[in-house]
């Protein structure tokens, strides 16, 4: 004769212990932990030693919170504030939903030193309302930061878990055999299980589309914008070589006493401007253009200093190039637009195959760092630095973010060959 | 040996060079070597592929192929050299001042006078002596010593570390761990590029996410594991690797 209670009761506990740790997980960096592992373990058979010799829930309830609440806990890695904070959060949202799901049901016993035989049923709701829990800690973590929960998200953690819960209760109705309502509740409670996981990766991966067409919304414009940019600067640069012909031209009408002619030359070039200066005049059109033209939008008080040394071919994409210029440029530009007397410092060098770029630049605003040390605005906006670090990623290389009293740094390596 | 480069595209004021150096040399006890080039390409070609160096160069500034500054320039910042002591010679009594940048040693108004090269040649070998560093290494009872500059890499051959330099694939070996000479290298251009070889940066001549070559063509795999590592040495301590070559 299988024992349907005992059973239960395991896989409960097993799911209970599981949903703790993904609660620690969340509050504390996610990484293996053999001790914290092997406490669970402990606790996990402490717990069916309990349900199994004792047969009270009350010291079940006490095993079940308490161990991961007072010791586990202290176990992870963080501030003690954040444990305490964790470990008040995790017992008190156990304690609550154990009693509240109890009375809910109107299957608590009475007494609570003994288990009745309806507690089943209770182990199942439990379960999958801490599902619900878990769920709800995670995504609304970063509410705050203006994070936003998915539709894929929201069926997740409602629809799912209470259509089983309904089921259950539905079924709770009718005169099924004990034994059939028990398989139904396990196998409930495995799709449950079972989805919590298929959910968080197709989450995740939606997440990841999401954001990888905006990236790619961004890029495109950008790319698009500095293209428009190029022309410009070549425009320029096409101006500036063939000027000596223009004196030229214009001398000679003057000498021939050609006025007419004159007038007529000089409007027809006079809608090019050539108040555009060059600050960079390497061997790479797309690093001249980029730097260029955002320089050439810094008012007149800003000290610039550009040292560009590229001697050897670039094998960077032209793509990539301009994304990660193109961000740190606007940033530094951003940085500077409201400043008097600041200063900019670029330099571009390629050494030994490696591609060395140093941003330096005055700023005021307040700049945070997230956890990866990564700089965010008040707002918490990456200043395009995902594109960044992925596109130095992309190179092997890697990048840095500094900053001193006045001084904000961006320093940049990149490898010219991925294979040679 | 004391490498020494004469790059003028007059013949005559580069032959006149070279004659005087070997004679200053001979008297002062200076074992040296001097080559003569007739502009910066034809010594650019000889750094870049023909597995030399030079501790002194003198170097004319106006030349039709590949003038000095732009030499100087790819010295320093494109070869990162700053081991290499430049001395420009000019005939413009007036150099600019933007040479400067390119830290020069000394230098030269042409048509150039012993009595000036002289003190200008042998404080440029004091000081490339002052600022060798040398890797001592035992073998029975006996110590050894090899300038750091030579060395391309260590490596590990069995309970033994090789180490190999520009001129000799395998120059010596002495019985050791590559990670006590790692320590005592530590401050000089010297990093981990797998966990069995320890490259000197001072003679890469190119890096990648997967090799390393050495100015004599020698590659060497670089380790994924290590790639980290390179990344924040390259990138904080560029300029103490910069230093710590010379």
């Amino acid at each position: 004769m299988i024992n349907w209670n005992m059973i239960i009761y395991l896989l409960y506990n097993f799911i209970s212990i599981f949903y703790i740790k993904c609660i620690f997980n969340i509050f504390f960096k996610s990484s293996y932990n053999l001790l914290t592992n092997f406490l669970f373990f402990l606790m996990f058979l402490l717990n069916g030693f309990i349900y199994l010799y004792f047969k009270i829930p009350a010291l079940s309830l006490v095993s079940s919170i308490l161990i991961p609440s007072m010791i586990i806990v202290f176990m992870y890695k963080g501030a003690l504030l954040n444990k305490l904070a964790t470990s008040i959060l995790t017992m008190f949202s156990f304690v609550v939903l154990e009693t509240v799901l109890g009375f809910a049901l109107s299957n608590m016993n009475k007494n609570i030193f003994l288990y009745s035989k309806t507690t089943n049923t209770n182990f199942i709701f439990n379960a999958i309302t801490f599902m619900v829990l878990v769920k709800l800690l995670s995504r609304f973590k970063n509410i705050k930061y203006a994070e936003k929960v998915s539709l894929v998200d929201w069926f997740s953690i409602l629809v799912i878990p209470f259509s089983s819960l309904l089921i259950i209760l539905i079924l709770l109705t009718t005169n099924i055999s004990n034994e059939k309502f028990i398989i139904i509740n396990i196998v409930v409670l495995f799709l449950n299980f079972i989805s919590f996981f298929i959910f968080d990766r197709i989450s995740l991966y939606y997440n990841d589309s999401l954001l990888n067409e905006v990236l790619n919304a961004k890029n495109r414009m950008s790319v698009n914008q500095i293209k428009n940019m190029s022309e410009k600067i070549e425009e320029y640069r096409i101006f500036a070589h063939d000027v000596d012909k223009h004196y030229i031209s214009i001398k000679n009408y003057a000498e021939n006493e050609l006025n007419n002619e004159i007038v007529n030359y000089i409007s027809n070039i006079s809608n090019i401007t050539f108040s555009n200066e060059i600050y960079c005049s390497s061997n790479n059109i797309t690093i001249n253009s980029i730097v260029n033209y955002y320089l050439n939008r810094l008012n007149d008080s800003i000290r610039i200093s550009c040292t560009i040394r590229l001697r050897s071919i670039l094998q960077i994409e032209e793509y990539d190039l301009t994304i990660m210029l193109g961000n740190l440029l606007e940033n530094a530009i951003n940085s500077l637009e409201h400043l008097e007397n600041g200063i900019l410092n670029i330099e571009i060098e390629l050494r030994k195959g490696v591609l060395f770029i140093s941003l330096v630049n005055t700023y005021k605003e307040t700049v945070f760092f997230d956890r990866n040390k990564f700089p965010i605005n008040k707002n918490r906006k990456s200043y395009g630095t995902k594109n960044i670090k992925r596109i130095t990623e992309k190179y092997g290389g890697t990048v840095a973010f500094e900053i001193s009293s006045d001084l904000f740094s961006a320093h940049i390596i990149l490898y010219n060959m991925k294979e040679i | 040996m004391i490498k020494i480069a004469v790059c003028d595209d007059e013949n005559k004021i580069a032959n006149e060079l070279e004659e005087m150096l070997y004679e200053i040399a001979k008297e002062h006890l200076l074992k040296i070597s001097v080559d003569v080039f007739f502009d910066g390409q034809e010594l650019y070609d000889e750094l870049l592929n023909e597995n030399n160096y030079f501790d002194i160069i003198f170097l004319d500034i106006l030349m039709k192929q590949m003038n000095g500054t732009e030499f100087s320039d790819i010295l320093r910042y494109e070869m990162d050299d700053e081991h290499t002591k430049i001395v420009f010679i000019s005939w413009e009594k007036d150099f600019s001042f933007e040479l400067h940048k390119f830290r020069p040693h000394d230098f030269i108004v042409k048509p150039v006078k012993r009595n000036i090269l002289q003190p200008t040649f042998l404080r440029a070998t004091k000081l490339l002596e002052r600022s060798s560093t040398y890797f001592k290494y035992q073998k029975q009872y006996e110590t050894y010593k090899i300038d750091t500059k030579l060395i391309t890499h260590f490596s590990i051959s069995g309970r033994k570390v090789v180490i190999h330099t520009l001129e000799k694939e395998n120059y010596d070996e002495f019985t050791g761990k590559i990670l006590d000479v790692e320590e005592e290298l530590r401050n000089l251009s010297f990093f981990f590029i797998h966990k069995s070889y320890l490259a000197n940066y001072f003679n890469v001549k190119i890096l990648s996410t997967k090799k390393a070559i050495f100015k004599n063509d020698f590659s060497l795999p670089v380790s994924k594991s290590h790639r980290d590592e390179i990344n924040r040495i390259l990138l904080y301590d560029k300029d103490i690797k910069r230093e710590g070559s010379e």
